[in-house]
């Protein structure tokens, strides 16, 4: 592909052509197409709605818990447990099945112990969620940068040969930054072809732990 | 005798469940909006019993008056799609406009009215003879679609206009308008024809309004502890025969709210599964099935008991449900 593109600019009037058509594609770049349309998250790139923050109600209708109790931490048991079945290399039935196992183990306590642990799940998860959510908005950040860069490049090759009397210095000074130009537009490709199993993520993180939550519920009634 | 055994442990299941083994059997209708498939469950076992691959982001479904028929939007197809419930397949599709969602059918079976996204508009649809009688502009990105129960009136809900708009079916032509929370998405009326009740998803309310003078009666938040109020957003919306009780699906907030509806109070909220979207009662109203988009299941409601019985799997993304009348 790449040779023949080269082959192309060989010759000017397919350039002009190209740059022509990369313009076209890389002017629809940037924060409100590339991105996603969510204005009040410019910096959102996913189609998923942005869920900064999983509060409890959404997950359980268990007792109310205090979301800012960091108890859990303090049990051992709890505490694995939440990093075991908080794993998402455990399939779900596995981990529901080890939840299963722990609620027939407890006593007249069950009620708090289970209680403890949806708290120490809810808290892991909305911790490991932000890691990514924040992740995913320095991704977006750098490709709004990438593809400024890619817009600017290709004016500046257009300004060097728009006008069709450019002599060789200002065609070899266009070559360079058409070959430039496409080489960003691969890596901004590229990285956006990325990102839709990384925006899956949350919403994946979100979908386990309701998984999780309503099996520790099934042991409250 | 494996025949039996099964018919004997579904029997006792529904029994477990609260339900009398002699209750009415109805067909479960899911559509999954990503999967481009159609679920089906039986009442008594509640459990899938097919798969059916349809047209592109099936969403929006009902069933004809005589049961026989499911109608399904077939959104990025942009068609209705007519799928035969006996033989299970598609047999035709009628005209529907582009970027199909939802729709309604007037109370006598024919014709059928589509809310088309794209175009601002609403189509009218003979279903009988697969053609357009109408096309009403209406305001930006149509969604609602409610229907008195005497048919004369037509209302649908534009998402950014904010609006129910009132349509005469005699002209089919809006007569009247009225300005709800933002982004309104479902319209129904009481059997009575007295109420008219519209969700709006991103206001996070529900509009009462009195049908016959079109003024709202009162406007209904809510309040789930625990749950942001950015997360409650009411979408589909069920009314009992008797209008005693309102059931409103409240979105990523993952609950349904139980109004009560004479003082229009809410009464409970039911966790239910993730993004809880389109709702439908058996005919009987013992059961109230809800789509939830994002844990990708049905759940199951008690009416009676308030309570969420049953969680049952199906497809990627389930959007709408339609039940059999028996």
């Amino acid at each position: 592909m790449k040779a023949i593109v080269k082959a192309n600019l060989k010759n000017l009037a397919c350039k002009t052509l190209l740059l022509g058509a990369l313009t076209a594609v890389v002017s629809t770049l940037g924060p409100g197409a590339a991105f996603a349309t969510d204005p009040d998250n410019p910096y959102w790139p996913c189609i998923q709605r942005k869920v900064p923050h999983i509060s409890a109600g959404m997950m359980w209708g268990g007792p109310l818990v205090d979301e800012s109790d960091r108890s859990w931490r303090r049990d051992d048991e709890v505490r694995g447990l939440v990093e075991t079945l908080s794993a998402r290399r455990m399939p779900i039935e596995e981990a529901q099945a080890r939840i299963d196992s722990y609620a027939a183990g407890l006593g007249e306590d069950k009620q708090t112990k289970l209680t403890v642990l949806f708290t120490g799940l809810l808290s892991h998860t909305n911790a490991e969620r932000s890691d990514i959510i924040a992740g995913i908005e320095k991704f977006a950040r750098r490709q709004i940068a990438l593809s400024k860069q890619i817009k600017e490049t290709a004016a500046e090759s257009n300004k060097l040969t728009g006008t069709g009397d450019a002599g060789p210095e200002a065609l070899k000074q266009a070559q360079a930054l058409d070959e430039k130009l496409l080489w960003d537009t691969r890596v901004f490709d590229e990285r956006e072809q990325s990102l839709t199993y990384v925006c899956e993520v949350p919403v994946l993180l979100e979908q386990r732990l309701f998984a999780l939550a309503r099996q520790l519920a099934t042991h409250l009634e | 005798m494996r025949t039996a055994i099964r018919l004997l442990t579904a029997a006792s299941f529904a029994a477990t469940l609260g339900f009398a083994s002699s209750a009415s059997a109805y067909t479960v209708y899911v559509s999954n909006e990503k999967d481009n498939t159609i679920s089906i469950i039986d009442s008594t076992t509640l459990k899938v019993t097919d798969t059916i691959a349809v047209g592109q982001r099936p969403r929006g479904i009902l069933l004809t008056n005589d049961g026989k028929y499911l109608l399904i939007c077939a959104s990025d197809d942009d068609t209705v799609q007519v799928f035969d419930v006996e033989t299970k397949q598609v047999i035709r599709e009628l005209p529907s406009g582009p970027d199909p969602e939802l729709f309604v059918l007037h109370p006598s079976g024919n014709p059928l009215y589509i809310a088309n996204e794209d175009d601002n508009l609403v189509t009218v649809v003979d279903i009988v003879d697969n053609k357009v009688l109408a096309e009403i502009p209406v305001g930006v990105e149509p969604e609602g679609m409610g229907i008195s129960p005497d048919g004369k009136v037509l209302v649908n809900t534009s998402e950014t206009t904010n609006m129910a708009h009132f349509i005469d079916t005699a002209t089919n032509e809006i007569f009247d308008n009225l300005l709800v929370d933002s982004r309104p998405r479902f319209a129904e009326f009481n059997q009575d024809g007295e109420k008219l009740w519209v969700t709006s998803e991103i206001g996070g309310t529900v509009a009462v309004i009195d049908a016959k003078t079109r003024k709202m009666i009162t406007k209904i938040s809510f309040e789930v502890p625990g749950v942001q109020p950015e997360a409650i957003q009411p979408v589909g919306l069920r009314v009992t025969k008797d209008g005693s009780r309102a059931f409103v699906a409240l979105g990523p907030s993952n609950r349904v709210a139980v109004i009560n509806g004479e003082t229009h109070e809410v009464e409970k909220y039911l966790l239910v599964g993730q993004r809880v979207w389109q709702l439908a009662f058996t005919p009987d109203e013992k059961m109230l099935f809800t789509s939830n988009g994002v844990s990708n299941d049905i759940s199951v409601i008690d009416t009676e008991k308030l309570r969420v019985i049953k969680s049952i799997g199906v497809g990627r993304f389930p959007w709408g449900v339609a039940i059999s009348k028996e």
